[in-house]
């Protein structure tokens, strides 16, 4: 019977696995809001407002639906999931009383759907921000 | 019980709601302007009704002459809606809705529920010309769109009571800020229709001077809204057999509603009271009512249980009589897929209870099951 290593992984690796771990985590969830530069900031329940329908001035910008980043904004933003928003908007869609954020591919796109006009607001990974576009959010 | 049966019907689709139809969706096709966008999508819901006794056939409201029994009847409330909207700008655009659901006798019958223009001289005001929903109730606008619910079928008590869908004239709305609360003011004004089987026969009804007025307020997840909405309409009531009074019906109805959803628990309240010029010769209103409901759901995940109990007192009207009916349901939402959601509900009205049968008995306190199962969509 061969006898199998019992080699002990030091400390210092576990700390830096679950470091690793937790730091991924924690960027699938870097989430920010954006509008153009010079725009003012805006608190949660501002941007939930517009991505629920309750507010009309701004143009709010969406990714795919099976975008996981779309996901998490609007559980962050909101507190509710897709098929919840997808509900409420429906509500409102088909008594036309809003019509359904607009969809762009990734978060260039919304950089660039952003970045023209100063009534749109849009999310990206944090990763992703550059000069084209301000924070008005974190929601980390 | 002679006027038991109370039936009402909305018109059939006509030739010129068709050709308004058929114009928006030239429209649509010849949308490649540059400012011009336009949007198609739809509803619909996939499913059917039967209850635990063949004798007594449920239907959603009086528009409605065939019910469910039974046997599983797929044509009550299977419904596809599409919708077709053109922006020509940040202030015009026109939209169409054309729904194919159960009209009076006839199954999977196509119509124009909403056609009109709107004009929004700002964001917060829209003004709208053409065919509308009567929103007499919190919900009564959005009534067909099964995804947007949690419930399977909208509480009886209170949606079957308003004969008339929807109100071809004019509405003014506006929504504004106050503080930390969202107001919204709603004024419509215009005609209505309905194909209604009085005691003197089945008689095209229109409702004259009708309107509908709401204030609604949102603060945070709350929302609480009152509303009036009035008709006239001419009527035929048999006294006796040589006795026919001929009358200008006042229907009114005053409503509060209130919705509050945290994104886990939902509670969705409504009152709602009809009340009636009374009938010539007689000191009674033809019909009055008053009719309420509360639904408390929670959501785990995808599933959504909700419970409901919903009231009907009948304030000692001509047709009705002076009874007070309750009833509790169960619905069960399962978020299974993206745009799908399966529903099953279960309600046990009891048989004289005339908020839920093409005809009810009058003289049995039997408990009778209606169970609903489906899925809602959107496209």
């Amino acid at each position: 019977m061969k006898k199998t290593s019992n080699k002990r992984i030091p400390v210092s690796t576990w700390f830096g696995i679950s470091g690793l771990l937790l730091s991924s985590l924690a960027r699938a969830g870097d989430i920010v809001v954006v509008m153009a530069p010079g725009a003012a900031p805006l608190s949660k329940d501002d941007v939930s407002k517009v991505y629920v329908g309750r507010n009309k001035d701004l143009k709010p910008i969406d990714l795919p639906e099976t975008s996981p980043v779309r996901e998490e904004f609007y559980k962050k933003a909101t507190g509710r999931d897709l098929s919840q928003i997808k509900a409420v908007w429906s509500r409102l869609a088909f008594t036309s009383e809003g019509t359904p954020p607009k969809s762009v591919a990734d978060d260039g796109a919304v950089k660039k759907a952003v970045a023209s006009d100063p009534k749109a607001i849009g999310y990206i990974a944090k990763a992703d921000v550059d000069s084209s576009v301000k924070v008005v959010l974190d929601l980390d | 019980m002679l006027y038991r049966k109370r039936r009402f019907n909305v018109p059939r689709i006509t030739k010129r709601s068709i050709a308004a139809f058929g114009l928006t969706l030239v429209f649509v096709e010849s949308a490649a302007a540059d400012d011009i966008t336009t949007t198609i999508s739809g509803y619909g819901t996939a499913g059917g009704s039967f209850t635990s006794n063949g004798a007594y056939q449920y239907v959603h409201d009086q528009t409605e002459f065939v019910g469910a029994g039974n046997n599983f009847d797929t044509s009550l409330d299977s419904r596809i809606g599409v919708q077709a909207k053109v922006s020509f700008d940040s202030q015009w655009s026109v939209t169409a809705q054309e729904v194919v659901r159960e009209r009076g006798d006839s199954t999977f019958d196509p119509g124009t529920e909403w056609l009109f223009v709107q004009y929004s001289p700002i964001s917060a005001v829209d003004l709208r010309v053409g065919r509308m929903a009567l929103a007499t109730f919190l919900l009564s606008d959005s009534r067909n769109v099964g995804y947007a619910a949690t419930w399977f079928h909208a509480p009886n008590e209170v949606y079957q009571s308003e004969p008339f869908q929807y109100i071809d004239g004019a509405q003014a709305k506006w929504q504004f800020e106050l503080g930390s609360f969202d107001i919204g003011l709603k004024t419509a004004y215009g005609t209505s229709e309905a194909n209604l089987e009085l005691p003197t026969g089945l008689t095209d009804t229109k409702a004259k001077n009708a309107s509908s007025s709401s204030l609604s307020v949102q603060w945070n997840d709350l929302l609480v809204r009152a509303a009036l909405t009035k008709g006239v309409s001419p009527f035929a009531v048999p006294l006796a057999p040589e006795l026919i009074v001929n009358y200008a019906l006042h229907d009114k109805y005053l409503s509060f509603g209130t919705q509050y959803d945290n994104g886990t628990a939902i509670v969705i309240g409504e009152w709602s009271k009809r009340t009636e010029n009374d009938v010539p010769l007689v000191n009674k209103p033809l019909f009055a009512s008053t009719q309420w409901y509360v639904a408390g759901g929670w959501r785990f995940g995808k599933l959504t249980p909700m419970v409901i109990y919903g009231g009907l007192k009948e304030n000692g009207s001509l047709a009705d009589g002076n009874n007070y009916y309750g009833t509790w349901s169960v619905a069960l939402r399962y978020d299974v897929v993206r745009n799908i959601a399966l529903k099953a509900e279960a309600s046990r009205p009891i048989a004289a209870n005339p908020a839920y049968w093409v005809t009810p008995n009058p003289d049995s306190n039997q408990r009778i099951n209606v169970f609903g199962l489906g899925a809602d969509f959107v496209f």
